[in-house]
């Protein structure tokens, strides 16, 4: 390690690039630039490997946590390989999360499985379901034996008791027996591990669970379906079982980098440690003070620690470039507090006492000017609504972003439901935001608008399908002709576009809309072409399209839809799902010589509404990567890896951010739920009591749940606030929230309170010892 | 250019493709004419025909009368046959007819063997495959054709199969007993009614015809020169074959090129051609690639280096960054745009003649083909596609006029959908657009067409009274053809040249759906003729088997040798194009993350290494040979484009494939060795 500095790293990150061979555990501060020192390493890998034996098919495998994260690692290595290396950007690695990494080991050999070779994976909407459908139906016949947990009082009023009955009990014991499903396959139990097992009737949740995990498994069965956490078990078994297929494994990847490792469940590290035992390459990088994923999972940020303690070498990363001194040092108190002073001592240990260390003068990746850094925290004494706190965070938007147009800026929310809201305020108030909410679906748009087109094809005469395409395709891909210059404010064009669909829709006589005998007729009877004379030459250039399309009715489904697909599609990647879907529906068309497009709509419909499963170009769809003068509004969860040069942290209360004091309420006790219990922590005791046979007592759980997520939730905070790198901003509101009849008024978060005394110089924070 | 020195008994030449062997195989014929040697007397065997064109166009240079026998082994066997027929039939299986059997070709043995299939299908025993039903049928055939190619029966064919496929658990195992139970059906029905297909033909020749006195005696007065070119894609029959020549002929010559064997679907057995070597006199290997440059030769050693290192190569001295590119799109669709435009670029400013331009990927499907096409069209650019096997269904024309078929014969009791006919008439009848088409035939057609004139007036308006006239004529005149009972060919070929052609009709000017329809109309002539040759009193029946075959994909388009005096840029998958044997100064190697370069493409109901000659019985088929095989494919492939390339080779990579999977492909990773080399990147 003793190369000359390249300009481009800093020393313990150049130190980590170099690596060469064996366990290496690189413990890294927010900011510190982890995901941008693997890429390096990993194209460094790559290049190394590509000089030697073709044949070999070696590759360097990176495992990291989330879908987005996979897809921004394999963006950043592969810009270093082309623009760096002169290699091609995706040869030579693979870039995949647990699931699919276990995805492509069991597709491998299926049938050392004894699964079939077109073996199905179940995606979880679909898994989702089923369990739902099973829950209920097992609570219609053995609900009984949950009732036991809902408050006596409650089920002496009629009404409550249906309300309980009917909605809450269903939808928590839904959650509970999902959790239990993914608990017992994270920990390789099966339906007949518990079967032989005497204690099963004392533990009626446990016993619910069990009765749901072996109908879904069942059902799975029946389906020749697996579901995600079935991936990973059998991943793991094929390479336990089958020496030859695990030898194949290791040689094919000689070196295997792991990001996020705090959030490794304890089968990822399994599997990664099988995989890399012949040869022990194995880098892990990770920071377990951003553990956000540890509630009812075997994910523990232990592991890692425990693997820094054996590795061969560790280099922690701990300068941090990202954010100006202020922010930096919040965090840092933070941790401070917490290990040092958090009134409940189990929660101490939420952190590793780890600080952030500013970057040295000269460094290549420098922190933000100090006083170019700001912190605001919203006073503790002045508590807020809801609506209060969207509307101050709107009105501070409206002000700050006219000035800032080249900075990004991002508003982090605990739940989806405020981002919703949110979003509703900004976008009626016309500022440029987007969101990180949802996962939306494009492949479901595309289909769709195959859907939609090839609808109205099949019957061409049909002037309510071809409204349709004209709404939904037509104007809903952006293909209109009309500019929102030319209505000159005199309509708004969502109104324009309604009156003309009903005006396609009322149409008698198709034929003489799409090819008139006499031109000037067909305009005199979209009445409101008078009025909006901009709409004829949207509505000639539509008609051309419709016209090309119905022409191309005799071509093959495949061709058929390239040439719409073609017509309507502009970005790269909806074209390329496009052009997936007429390859997918040929090869239907191969196998069914005599489907018509009418067949084809309802296989599209199908694939829209989620039924088909169609993985591919979408989970490949670029990550993430934030916008300058557009408000990126995202969950605390999905903002992880990702940083703006302003943030505001919306919500920080102790409902949100408990922390296992007295008073504080746990979203996961429900108000029905008798004695504060959580009944999923419960279930999963029971489960533990069962396995090994140890003594399972009512309420330890609860308890042990509440320290484990004040803990996580304190992480989330420290995640939330080393987001920025210039500007933060923290809100509270008072959230009421209703409980048994009274409401509750949230307070600000305990932690929140600390650091605002912090700011306003009220606080010294004591060193731990 | 090589010359090949004079020899006396056999000679066996190998080398590369592109170090002159053909081109000096056929300077040696003109020679051996040149000297005396009678042209009658001299035999050249080639595995396909269109490797026969060297020697033709030597040939055709000198304007003599007389000329050598070019061939391939089928047809010289299926003439013979024919010759001995009445010998063969007497001797062979006696009971079979003295009358001169009825050769089929691929499209009627499909045709036969349908028969037998479609119980099966219909009953289930192949669904677990999901493979079109063509294509099971395709398959079948083809390890009836193999294993006659390796001079095996098809018991044991499938004995080996079923070992091949090992013991994992599966349908799979029945699956080879059903196809063989099959075959033996559609044999069985074959002697019987005189018909022979391909593997039966090549079987009879070699247990019945060579060999024997009448047979030598023919053959000995008539040749005495043999030449046997591309022998590595030839089966181990004709490899019999070639050696019973080599035995008993004056002079013969061997010619074998190195990294071959691309038919090795079709029973190509390189290894076995290889033992060809030690029964010639003599040996002589070339290994100077003729044609191509500098840094090409050079690009062939640095690629050879990295997949053959058995093999000497010259040190790399010139720099191949210059002949080779590569661009990496993310997505597939990217890809064929980043293609049109660096051949826009290639034709446009630096005047390369488009005919020098082709594009390889290892499989073209049809959605591939009409986006390229579709590009290059846009660009103003002609293009023209060699891809064996395209069902002539998937041409529009041809599906208009299954249609019409199956208007004009009520009495089948198909029923076709409202959109089917709507979409025929709209192509067929000129002014009658597809929403008008769609109106017309929501009234008139029901079982059959009625007339216009039936129509109510307002109807009539809205339909226009031209396009209703057009359509009147149209349907009496396929209502009145279909009631005089003639052949298919005939009513179809009158139906184009009476009516669409004319001038109303929608393939009057359409050069396309002509050239379409005239593959239609030869191909239901000669299958007419092969089945019927007497005729028949009603041709109904047989009218509907064409079109079941027609409709069902079994009849491919004509399968034409790309036109090398068209103009064009040529489109084709790498295997056809390396079997066509051409040469363009310009290739694009499209999809080269796919797999498909070094994967055979899935049939699962034959295998063609466990079918060849020398693959040891009972034997599973691991995956190490799979690699084997697969790493022996890529390297051939590889070289044997690059030494058909003489200027440069473009790679178009993705990210994603055309299904959306990451693309990991072995001839990635050859490139990014290649560019690992070239840039000398870090060790």
């Amino acid at each position: 390690m003793n190369r000359p500095l390249d300009p481009l790293f800093r020393q313990a990150q150049q130190d980590a690039i170099q690596y060469r061979s064996g366990t290496l555990a690189i413990s890294a501060v927010p900011g510190s630039g982890k995901t941008f020192t693997l890429a390096h390493l990993a194209a460094r890998l790559v290049s190394r490997l590509s000089k030697s034996d073709l044949m070999k098919e070696r590759e360097i495998l990176v495992v990291t946590f989330t879908n987005s994260a996979v897809n921004s690692l394999r963006r950043k290595i592969a810009g270093v390989l082309q623009r760096d290396r002169g290699l091609l950007p995706y040869v030579g690695y693979r870039v995949r999360t647990l699931h699919g990494l276990a995805h492509d080991i069991v597709r491998e050999r299926p049938t050392l499985l004894g699964l079939t070779e077109d073996f199905r994976i179940l995606d979880e909407p679909t898994s989702h379901q089923i369990i739902r459908e099973l829950t209920e139906s097992n609570l219609r016949q053995y609900g009984d034996s949950l009732k036991s947990f809902i408050y006596a009082d409650l089920l002496q009023d009629k009404q409550q008791t249906k309300k309980i009955l009917s909605y809450d009990l269903p939808e928590l014991t839904i959650q509970i027996c999902e959790r239990f499903i993914k608990y017992c396959k994270d920990n390789m139990m099966t339906p007949g591990d518990f079967y032989a097992n005497e204690n099963l009737e004392r533990f009626p949740l446990a016993q619910f669970g069990l009765r749901v995990y072996d109908d879904y498994q069942r059902s799975l069965a029946y389906r020749g379906a697996l579901d995600f956490d079935d991936l990973v078990r059998l991943a793991l078994v094929a390479i336990n079982e089958n020496e030859d297929f695990r030898t194949r494994l290791q040689k094919r990847w000689p070196y295997i980098l792991e990001d996020e490792a705090q959030d490794s469940s304890a089968l990822q590290e399994q599997m990664l440690r099988r995989l890399t035992e012949t040869h022990g390459n194995w880098v892990r990088v990770g920071d377990p003070n951003q553990a956000i994923n540890t509630t009812f999972t075997t994910a523990n940020p232990r592991y890692l620690r425990e693997f820094a303690q054996q590795a061969e070498n560790q280099i922690p990363l701990t300068q941090s470039g990202r954010s100006g001194r202020p922010i930096a040092d919040l965090a840092n108190v933070l941790v401070e507090w917490a290990v040092a002073e958090h009134p409940i001592h189990e929660v101490r240990e939420a952190f590793d006492y780890r600080l952030i260390e500013s970057t040295l003068p000269g460094d290549p990746q420098p922190n933000p000017l100090t006083e170019e850094t700001q912190v605001y925290i919203h006073p503790t004494n002045q508590p807020v609504t809801p609506d209060r706190e969207l509307t101050l965070t709107l009105e501070s938007l409206q002000r700050w972003l006219p000035e800032n147009g080249d900075k990004t800026v991002a508003v982090l929310v605990p739940e989806n439901h405020r981002g919703f809201k949110l979003m509703e305020l900004l976008q009626r108030a016309y500022l440029p935001c987007e969101e990180l909410l949802r996962s939306t679906s494009t492949t479901r748009e595309v289909a769709a608008a195959f859907q939609a087109t090839l609808k109205y094809l099949a019957a061409p005469l049909d002037a309510q399908a071809l409204a349709a395409v004209y709404c939904d395709v037509w104007w809903g891909w952006n293909l209109g002709q009309i500019k929102l210059v030319d209505l000159k404010g005199e309509v708004e064009l969502d109104s324009l576009i309604e009156q003309a669909t009903k005006s396609i829709a009322n149409y008698q006589q198709l034929e003489d809309f799409l090819w008139p005998a006499d031109e000037s007729a067909w305009i005199s009877r979209i009445k409101i072409i008078a009025d909006y004379p901009v709409l004829e030459a949207d509505l000639i250039a539509f008609r051309e399209h419709v016209r090309h399309w119905l022409q191309a009715m005799i071509l093959p489904i495949d061709q058929l839809m390239l040439t719409i697909g073609q017509d309507i599609f502009r970005d790269p990647a909806d074209l390329a799902l496009s052009h997936k879907m007429a390859v997918a529906l040929r090869a239907t068309q191969d196998l069914n010589p005599e489907w018509r497009v009418n067949e084809f709509v309802a296989e599209l419909q199908a694939i829209s509404s989620n039924e088909r499963r169609f993985i591919g170009i979408e989970d490949m769809a670029s990550g993430y990567e934030p916008r300058t003068g557009v408000i990126t509004v995202s969950t605390l969860h999905a903002a992880k890896g990702l940083e703006w040069d302003r943030v505001y942290l919306l919500g920080v209360n102790n409902y949100s951010f408990p922390s296992a004091e007295p008073g504080d309420i746990f979203i996961s006790e429900k108000w029905f739920v008798r004695d504060h219990l959580n009944l999923e922590a419960e279930t999963l005791a029971q489960v533990d009591a069962l396995r090994d046979d140890t003594v399972y007592r009512e309420g330890i759980a609860t308890g042990q749940a509440r320290l484990d997520y004040a803990s996580e939730r304190l992480r989330l905070l420290y995640v939330g606030i080393t987001r920025a790198r210039r500007e933060l901003v923290i809100l509270w509101n008072t959230g009421r929230y209703s409980y048994r009849g009274g409401s509750m008024v949230c307070q600000p978060a305990l932690p929140l309170t600390i650091l605002f005394e912090y700011v306003g110089g009220t606080r010294i924070v004591k060193r731990p010892s | 250019m090589p010359v090949i020195p004079e020899f006396n008994g056999s000679l066996f030449l190998e080398g590369p493709a592109g170090s002159g062997k053909t081109t000096a195989a056929a300077s040696h014929l003109l020679e051996l004419i040149d000297s005396g040697v009678n042209p009658e007397s001299i035999l050249v065997m080639v595995p396909q025909f269109n490797l026969a064109a060297p020697y033709s166009t030597a040939l055709a240079a000198l304007d003599i009368g007389i000329s050598p026998t070019i061939t391939t082994f089928s047809a010289f066997a299926r003439q013979l046959l024919r010759r001995f027929w009445p010998v063969i039939a007497a001797q062979a299986a006696p009971g079979l007819p003295v009358r001169e059997p009825v050769f089929l070709n691929l499209e009627t043995a499909q045709y036969y063997l349908k028969r037998f299939v479609d119980p099966y299908i219909q009953g289930g025993i192949f669904d677990s495959l999901r493979v079109p039903r063509p294509r099971l049928i395709a398959q079948i055939l083809d390890n009836m054709n193999k294993a006659a190619l390796s001079g095996v029966t098809l018991e044991e064919a499938e004995m080996r199969l079923v070992a091949a496929w090992g013991n994992r658990h599966s349908s799979r195992q029945q699956i080879y007993k059903v196809s063989t139970q099959i075959a033996q059906q559609y044999r069985a029905f074959c002697l019987q009614n005189n018909l022979l297909d391909f593997g039966l033909m090549v079987e009879l020749f070699s247990t019945h015809l060579l060999g024997t006195p009448v047979f030598e005696n023919y053959f000995y007065q008539r040749y005495e020169y043999f030449i046997a070119d591309n022998i590595e894609e030839m089966s181990a029959l004709e490899h019999d074959f070639v050696s019973w020549c080599e035995e008993n002929t004056r002079q013969s010559l061997l010619i074998y090129d190195h990294d071959g064997g691309y038919r090795a679907f079709l029973g190509a057995d390189p290894a076995n051609g290889y033992q060809l070597r030690n029964i010639c006199d003599a040996q002589l290997q070339w290994d100077q690639l003729a044609l191509v440059s500098g840094p090409i030769q050079s690009l062939v050693s640095e690629v050879s280096s990295i997949l053959a290192p058995e093999y000497e190569t010259d040190s790399v001295e010139v720099p191949t960054g210059e002949v080779i590119s590569f661009s990496t799109d993310t997505y597939y669709p990217q890809m064929v745009n980043t293609c049109v435009e660096q051949i826009k670029n290639l034709v446009r400013q630096e005047a390369v003649s488009p005919s020098q331009i082709a594009i390889m990927m290892p499989f073209l499907s049809d959605s591939l083909r009409f986006a390229l096409q579709s590009g290059l069209e846009t660009a103003n650019i002609q293009s023209q596609v060699y891809r064996p096997s395209r069902p002539l269904i998937t041409e529009p024309a041809v599906k208009a006029l299954m249609t019409i078929l199956v208007l004009a014969h009520p009495e089948w009791e198909i029923t076709i959908p409202v959109s089917d006919v709507a979409i025929a008439l709209s192509l067929l009848i000129d002014g009658l657009d597809p929403s008008r088409g769609h109106l017309l035939t929501s009234i008139v057609y029901r079982k059959h067409l009625t007339s216009f004139d039936e129509i109510n007036a307002k109807m009539q308006q809205r339909i226009t009274i031209e396009a209703g006239e057009r359509y009147e004529r149209l349907r009496l005149w396929i209502y009145d053809q279909a009631a005089q009972n003639v052949p298919p060919d005939h009513f179809l070929s009158r139906l184009f040249g009476e009516v669409l052609s004319q001038p109303g009709y929608g393939f009057h000017h359409n050069f396309d759906a002509a050239r379409s329809i005239d593959d239609l109309v030869r191909f239901a002539a000669r299958f007419r003729q092969t089945i019927y040759p007497d005729g028949l009193e009603v041709w109904a029946s047989f009218t509907r088997e064409l079109y079941e075959l027609v409709s069902g994909g079994l009849v491919p388009a004509h399968t034409f040798d790309a036109d090398e005096n068209i103009d064009a840029v040529l489109i084709a998958p790498a295997y056809t194009f390396l079997i066509a044997n051409r040469s363009v100064d310009y290739q694009f190697w499209l999809d080269a993350g796919n797999t498909g370069w070094e994967e055979r493409l899935e049939q699962p109901l034959t295998h063609p290494y466990a079918l060849q000659r020398n693959y040891e019985p009972g034997a599973a088929w691991t995956d190490d040979m799979e690699k084997s095989v697969q790493e022996t494919m890529l390297k051939n492939i590889v070289l044997g484009l690059l030494r058909r390339c003489h200027k440069k080779v473009f790679v178009g990579i993705t990210d994603i494939s055309e299904s959306g999977y990451e693309q990991r492909g072995m001839l990635l990773k050859l490139c990014q060795e290649i560019l690992s080399l070239q840039r000398g990147t870090e060790a």
